[in-house]
């Protein structure tokens, strides 16, 4: 049995009208735990899709994701979204955070939804990522690096083992690109979780310890 | 706070942004949809109550008869007067009449009641408006509106003519066609009585074409000697269900052909048309709460397409298909709580500004929405119970959270993926 999340043979296939489209064609991953692995690829090639399916969102049309053994899309529902808030951190492109709510409140959304609130490691994870003084800010009171900030701490709440980042920087500035891309790795080693990034930047990739390549639908390791 | 109630409030009234502005037309709309309902219903409630209580003023709740004249009332008043659910018994007579006044002819009825005391089941005096209720010897009680239009007042004399007369003028013609020049014939005179008092029962009908007398004059105009058309029976408890059991446990007890009938049995066509109009009305007050519904459905499903990549970003979250279905029909029910709560207070606030701007609108506009002409009444009637706002307020939180639970089972089953690609 493997530990902790592994994918086999995972197929992803789309129908557009007529046209039926392949996304995913028999990726096989088993992230090493406790280590960055870097997914490369142009855009289209179907990252997004490998890191949704992975997290649980995404169905794969064939194949499975699993965790400890267990295939995760087997369970009911209820359960796998339980399982991804409790062992997914997802950090978004587009950072997706709630815009209603404040960056706070973003980040303590997690615990909320597992029913176990404690407003105060929010605020020290909001702490950690250098926005301890932005708390009571809504989404649109901060910078997009900010928001991505926001976005590495909500991912951390719960404490989950496995962080999947897509596309992390792709809205930001070098620069602040930099930033936050180091924060990300910064927690992640602090924290020992499993941390795997998808992008197509190459200053990204070269951080990873372990850089794959996703193209028609296959994963190859980067050497 | 649950993470449900919490998303929910911040989604109806978010800090910023038009969904405020819609979630507060979606809570008026709801205002109106509760309000309107709670008033029409108490005024319809107070306009029946009040003509219940005119109704049962004259009337009293009961009426004992046997569909001719009763001769031996003694044993029958005795077991009513001993009853303990009975506060008062009024022996009646009552009739047909034809009264002549300044020259015009009026068809009234005429009530004899007794005017020694032993009327206790129909209150005269709280009905005066003018002159006294003192039926002893020859005078009558005229209703106001009969005053009014025969330009009676309080002193004036009327002349009576009624069924015994009638069996004179009979007498008289027989005697007549069968050619015996000695039969005696008969003068045929009215009875003579005074006006002493006018009163107002609040009903046009009763004040129109009833006239009060005592019972020796009633029994004399009907040559009943002794006997009476019925008794009027008062009853500790006015409730409508009382009532109607009191009345058949009295059709138990009572010697045949008497029998006894509610209120309600000899008024059945006015409180059905009564109760028609409520049936209407319930079914308008139906489709107002239907609309409110609608607006709350067709707000939630602005929110929920306004929502959508915020759904997909609670689901990567962990948020399960309860969760999201739980946030958008509590919604729905924080719509209805607070539209329910400010529709109460609003109809209350109303109800009790009723009659001012009644007497606003007649004095600036020369318009009297009530007239007092047409429903008897100087001020509009309204009695607020609380099952009228408990079952508005209930009827609409259910269709409020019924109306939220299809946008709220759409956003719940809203993939995932496909939200967050949404823009």
């Amino acid at each position: 049995m493997s530990e902790g999340l592994a994918a086999a043979g995972i197929h992803k296939t789309y129908q557009i009208g007529s046209a039926r489209i392949r996304v995913l064609a028999g990726v096989d991953v088993a992230p090493v735990l406790g280590a960055v692995t870097v997914v490369q690829g142009a855009s289209g090639s179907g990252k997004s899709t490998l890191l949704h399916v992975l997290g649980g969102l995404d169905r794969p049309s064939m194949g499975e994701v699993t965790w400890n053994g267990q295939s995760v899309y087997g369970w009911p529902r209820a359960t796998l979204a339980s399982w991804r808030n409790l062992h997914i951190g997802f950090v978004f492109q587009s950072f997706h955070l709630l815009p209603e709510l404040t960056a706070l409140e973003n980040v303590e959304m997690p615990a909320m939804l597992a029913r176990r609130p404690a407003i105060g490691a929010s605020r020290k994870l909001l702490d950690a990522v250098g926005l301890g003084d932005r708390v009571h800010h809504l989404p649109t009171q901060l910078s997009g690096g900010e928001q991505q900030r926001v976005a590495i701490a909500r991912s951390l709440r719960n404490d989950p083992s496995i962080l999947l980042a897509d596309e992390p920087t792709g809205n930001l500035d070098p620069a602040t690109g930099r930033d936050v891309i180091n924060i990300l790795l910064q927690m992640q080693k602090e924290r020992k979780k499993t941390l795997i990034v998808v992008t197509h930047d190459d200053t990204v990739a070269g951080l990873g310890e372990f850089r794959l390549r996703l193209a028609d639908g296959r994963l190859s390791p980067v050497s | 706070m649950p993470v449900e109630l919490f998303l929910a409030w911040r989604y109806l009234i978010p800090r910023r942004g038009f969904v405020m502005f819609i979630s507060l037309f979606t809570m008026l709309g709801v205002l109106l949809g509760v309000a309107t309902p709670i008033g029409v219903l108490s005024v319809m409630e107070g306009f029946s109550n009040l003509l219940q209580e005119k109704v049962v003023r004259f009337h009293s709740h009961v009426t004992v008869a046997n569909g001719d004249i009763i001769y031996d009332a003694g044993p029958a008043l005795e077991r009513l007067r001993s009853d303990p659910d009975v506060i008062g018994v009024t022996p009646f007579a009552h009739g047909p009449v034809l009264v002549q006044f300044q020259g015009r002819i009026s068809t009234p009825f005429v009530r004899g009641i007794p005017d020694d005391g032993a009327n206790s089941a129909i209150p005269i005096r709280p009905m005066m408006i003018a002159g006294e209720a003192d039926l002893a010897g020859d005078t009558v009680l005229v209703g106001e509106a009969w005053a009014r239009r025969n330009a009676a007042l309080v002193g004036d004399k009327i002349m009576v003519y009624a069924p015994r007369h009638l069996e004179a003028m009979k007498q008289n013609y027989e005697a007549m066609q069968s050619g015996d020049s000695d039969a005696p014939q008969s003068a045929i005179l009215p009875n003579e009585y005074t006006i002493v008092g006018i009163f107002r029962s609040g009903l046009e009908d009763y004040d129109t074409s009833v006239i009060l007398t005592s019972l020796i004059n009633a029994q004399r105009l009907y040559k009943l000697d002794e006997g009476l058309h019925g008794i009027s029976v008062r009853l500790r408890d006015a409730d409508p269900v009382v009532v109607q059991q009191v009345t058949e446990r009295l059709n138990g007890q009572l010697e045949r052909p008497l029998f006894a009938r509610s209120w309600m049995d000899q008024n059945r066509e006015l409180f059905n048309a009564i109760a028609t109009e409520r049936v209407a009305m319930s079914i308008v007050v139906a489709i107002i709460l239907l609309v409110a519904a609608f607006c709350v459905c067709n707000t939630l499903i602005t929110v929920t397409v306004l929502r959508t990549q915020d759904i997909g970003v609670l689901k990567a979250l962990g948020a399960q298909d309860i969760h999201i279905l739980t946030v958008f029909a509590l919604q729905g029910l924080i719509v209805g709580v607070i539209g329910s709560v400010a529709g109460s207070v609003s109809a209350m606030v109303a109800l009790r500004q009723l009659n001012p701007l009644r007497a606003w609108i007649r004095d600036h506009f020369d318009v009297d929405v009530f007239s007092a002409k047409v429903y008897s009444l100087a001020e509009i009637p309204y009695l607020l119970q609380p099952e009228t706002v408990l079952l508005t307020v209930a009827g609409t939180l259910m269709a409020c959270v019924l109306a939220a639970m299809v946008p709220a089972y759409y956003a719940a089953r809203i993939d995932p993926v496909e939200a967050l690609r949404y823009e």
